[in-house]
């Protein structure tokens, strides 16, 4: 669809930019922009002009221009995806949403905030949380990412298992169509059934159908405490058996994650690590939240439902701040990786829960055949598993199994009743192969639903599913 | 060094990003230019590249936050050293013209008619006029309990030197150094005089790396010749520059005799406040209402970590001390004043803007009398120039009162 698109800015173009960016607003000298064509995903392309628009009039003014100019536009907030969703791949300009950062109102009679897209997820969350309030979504990218990026992604985070993803917690999206078109999708109200659910259509759509410039999230009242649980096991089979105790238990852990071998070993080459180096295989972290004077309570029954597995070892942490030191150690599981190999293919299948065990043994077994490092770890409580491939670029046929391992990795997912991406979208990187698992009509209609949005094809080309 | 993988989590530490919203100041995007993952080459303009990256406070939060170890502030002063134009331009504006030393370059602020200088530099200007004599605190603050037997413990048979630096022997800063002879001595510290310099982290940011060599090998001289003394260190960037003479992965015996010296320099260098932890004051008359407490982005670590001057002013205020909940840089970033003063000051304003919201007081920092201390020469300077009207910054030392 990128085939009526100019393939330059000209002169004229540049000019128009300068006119509605004054200053600071616009970027053009390819230094300042390099950061804006690359994101976490570590793919890269120069931008062809970075624009920092204020505030919406701005951005109606650019999507009526570009549509008419038939100019690419690229939405990126903090640049921390994962599949290359922000990256002008397909050339373009990008739009930064970092100086659209207000609160514009938090609710504390309606659980409702309204925030503008460029809000930091982490500042928001402790912002609501001085009222009391609770905004459960808690992507490890957390400190860095955006409410914008995160709505764009339907970012998943480790309280999904009770609390669930991004998607529950967006009430309403304001967002700028190409052409200028204004949409308000939903509202205030946190249940609404009147029309067409294009809230949750916004949500996930990795910046293809309009730019947001509003968005209205549910809060809920913050649990007064927490407590977390690190246990250590000797086989990634005790630890899975560990996660099923709990759950027979009847307790609904607000988050319940997962790390392999590997993925302990990364994190004790960037950190001092609590658990036996030489015996552990897997670790299990848990959290449960709920009124202070049940924690004590939970911490013993949790302790109970997981005794039955035999844990190596076991760490608590009452309240936020003896929790952080362990939840930091899952968090840096990501980045510690690139000490198995410089070169990563990161990959976030999720599968029906009940097929967790399943997956990661294949997803192991597959490391092994094709003789590259397999990183698993991710939220064992909603089966989404990230899936680490790393190797080194430079030398051709690593590469070479590194792809075949992916591909075998998608293949077994998709045979389990998976999905190839449970959080970060298909952006650039898994774009190809979404049809391994999408059928054509249910692509024909995607396609549909995207010309009316975007007729054009201006809006982000070449991501995802289009 | 360490590779960047784009991670961006150091994203969220970088002052100049938060006060600018501006992503190719962020420490993500210098690494990504200057880095060993440079960009392909063809496509950018070498000077442009050293002018963007060398845009950075030097306050090392990106650093504390990258899993790879990426330092980019170390990235950023190679850039500055390989760049001749930038280089030669820095010697000017800043080595010549106000002289290598806070101290002197006061001095020399103080001197230079206002009409001489250029407008870009008129707010480093202003800050060194802060450390003329004059511009202090008065002293209200008096220390009752010292940890003389903690102390005596540990370090009876050791003498004792204060490191000045540049800073403690300007002209406002004078009181710093007496106020710590006179609380060592309290303390029951055998004092010894040494004469050291610069300590030399404001050369090696600014990229002048033979520069910071000279200074850092007349220091080690100095403290070699007087029987290589415990140095007592009140200055939190100081503290930072004297312990990068021996940091992990450097080449030690370019400065010192072997790895034995260099470790005996390490254990032997402490932050003045990490030897007086644990003391209790009582202030007098003329303290003012609400003190603030601004903590460097250097801050000196106790030895069981967090900040070592600001423990030690909560011993001595209790709840009179307001801190943020978050730090904030105060924009000083060594050069960056100098070579974009525009950038600098806006991070001043945040920095302040993050002490007006500081818990323990309703009163904006303007409406009440306030002082605002911290433990850094550099911030001192910094914040005394962008101060609002009504509040006075000052080094902590300069409100201990000597009776
Ligand atoms: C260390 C690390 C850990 C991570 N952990 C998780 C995790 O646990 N769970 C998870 O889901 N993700 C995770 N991610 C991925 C990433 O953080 C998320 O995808 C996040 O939501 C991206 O937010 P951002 O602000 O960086 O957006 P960007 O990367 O800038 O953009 C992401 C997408 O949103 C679109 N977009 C941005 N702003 C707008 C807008 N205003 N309007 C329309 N579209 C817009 C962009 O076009 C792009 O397609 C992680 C990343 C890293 C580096
Ligand atoms: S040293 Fe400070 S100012 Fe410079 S890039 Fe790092 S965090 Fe930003
Ligand atoms: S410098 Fe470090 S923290 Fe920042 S993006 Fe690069 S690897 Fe990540």
């Amino acid at each position: 669809m990128t085939g009526n698109l100019v393939s330059a800015l000209t002169p004229a173009h540049l000019r128009f930019l300068e006119g509605l960016f004054p200053g600071e607003g616009l970027v053009t000298d390819p230094a300042a922009m390099a950061v804006y064509g690359a994101d976490s995903s570590r793919r890269s392309a120069m931008p062809w002009a970075v624009v920092r628009p204020k505030g919406e009039e701005q951005i109606v003014e650019l999507l009526k221009w570009a549509d008419a100019e038939r100019v690419p536009l690229v939405p990126r907030s903090r640049g921390t995806g994962m599949s290359g969703g922000a990256v002008p791949a397909f050339g373009g300009i990008v739009v930064s949403c970092l100086w659209m950062n207000r609160v514009l109102d938090v609710d504390a009679d309606d659980f409702a905030a309204e925030v503008e897209p460029g809000v930091v997820t982490a500042e928001f969350q402790a912002l609501v949380q001085k009222h009391r309030l609770f905004y459960p979504p808690d992507p490890a990218s957390i400190k860095m990412s955006s409410l914008g990026g995160n709505v764009a992604t339907c970012a998943g985070g480790m309280r999904a298992v009770k609390y669930g993803v991004t998607r529950e917690y967006v009430l309403g999206v304001r967002a700028v169509l190409p052409g200028g078109r204004i949409v308000n999708a939903g509202g205030r109200t946190h249940k609404n059934v009147v029309g067409l659910d294009l809230t949750r259509l916004f949500t996930g759509s990795c910046g293809t159908l309009g730019v947001f410039t509003k968005l209205t999230l549910k809060l809920l009242p913050l649990p007064e405490s927490s407590a977390t649980v690190l246990a250590a096991f000797p086989s990634l089979h005790d630890c899975l058996a560990g996660a099923r105790g709990v759950f027979r238990a009847g307790i609904l852990p607000t988050a319940m994650e997962f790390l392999d071998a590997k993925a302990c070993w990364a994190i004790s080459q960037i950190r001092e690590v609590p658990w036996p180096k030489d015996t552990t295989q897997a670790v299990l972290v848990l959290k449960v939240d709920g009124g202070r004077e049940t924690m004590a309570a939970e911490l013993s029954r949790l302790e109970r439902a997981l005794a039955p597995s035999g844990p190596l070892c076991l760490f608590q942490g009452l309240g936020p701040e003896e929790e952080e030191p362990l939840w930091e150690l899952r968090r840096l599981v990501s980045p510690a990786g690139f000490h198995l190999g410089v070169d990563k293919l990161g990959e976030d299948v999720a599968v029906p829960r009940g097929k967790t065990a399943q997956a990661v043994d294949g997803f192991q077994a597959i490391g092994r055949e094709f003789d590259t490092h397999v990183v698993c770890y991710g939220h064992l409580g909603d089966g989404n598993t990230h899936v680490n491939i790393f190797y080194d670029a430079k030398d051709p046929d690593q590469a070479a199994r590194a792809v075949k391992c992916k591909e075998a990795v998608f293949r077994l997912t998709l045979s389990l009743g998976g999905t190839l991406s449970g959080e970060h979208g298909t952006g650039i990187t898994k774009g190809p192969y979404v049809s391994w698992q999408l059928g054509e009509n249910e692509r024909a209609v995607m396609a549909g639903i995207k010309n009316v949005f975007d007729p054009n094809g201006i809006l982000n080309p070449g991501k995802g599913w289009s | 060094m360490a590779e960047c993988v784009l991670c961006g989590c150091c994203l969220a530490g970088c002052p100049l990003l938060a006060a600018t919203g501006r992503e190719e100041l962020s420490p993500r995007a210098k690494a990504l230019l200057a880095g060993p993952s440079k960009w392909d080459a063809a496509l950018l303009r070498e000077t442009d590249v050293a002018a963007l990256t060398t845009l950075c406070l030097a306050c090392g939060r990106c650093e504390k936050l990258c899993p790879q170890g990426v330092k980019v502030p170390q990235l950023v002063a190679a850039m500055r050293a390989a760049h001749p134009d930038f280089r030669q331009w820095l010697w000017k504006q800043w080595i010549t013209r106000l002289g290598p030393c806070w101290s002197l370059a006061a001095r020399g602020a103080a001197l230079l008619p206002e009409s001489f200088v250029p407008a870009s530099l008129g707010l480093a200007l202003k800050g060194l006029k802060g450390l003329r004599p004059g511009g202090g605190l008065d002293p209200w603050l008096r220390v009752t309990d010292l940890p003389e037997a903690a102390f005596a413990a540990k370090y009876a048979d050791h003498e004792v030197a204060v490191f000045d630096g540049c800073v403690g022997r300007g002209p406002r800063a004078s009181s710093w150094g007496e106020n710590a002879r006179y609380l060592l001595r309290e303390l029951g510290a055998r004092l010894i005089d040494v004469k050291f310099g610069c300590c030399g982290s404001t050369l090696g940011v600014a990229g002048l790396p033979g520069e910071q060599r000279d200074t850092r090998r007349a220091n080690i001289d100095a403290w070699r010749s007087a029987g290589r003394p415990l140095l007592a260190v009140y200055c939190a960037t100081c503290v930072k520059g004297l312990s990068d003479y021996a940091a992990p992965g450097t080449d030690v015996t370019e400065l010192f005799a072997d790895a034995a010296e260099a470790e005996l320099w390490t254990r032997g260098m402490m932050p003045l406040s990490a030897l007086l932890a644990g003391a209790r004051g009582r202030v007098t008359s003329g303290a003012p209402d609400v003190v603030g407490y601004h903590q460097p982005c250097h801050a000196a670590q106790l030895p069981g970590g967090g900040d070592a001057d600001q423990a030690l002013l909560h011993g001595l205020l209790n709840s009179r001390l307001r801190a943020p909940e978050k730090s904030a840089c105060c924009g000083f970033g060594g050069i960056l004043q100098l070579t974009a003063p525009d950038l600098s000051t806006r991070v001043g304003a945040a920095c302040w803007a993050n002490l007006e919201g500081a818990p323990g007081s309703g009163d904006a920092l303007e409406a009440a009398p306030a002082s605002v201390l911290t433990g850094c020469s550099g911030c001192v300077m910094q914040l005394s120039a962008t101060a609002p009207a009504g509040v006075r910054v000052g080094h902590w030392l300069e409100v201990i009162r000597r009776d």
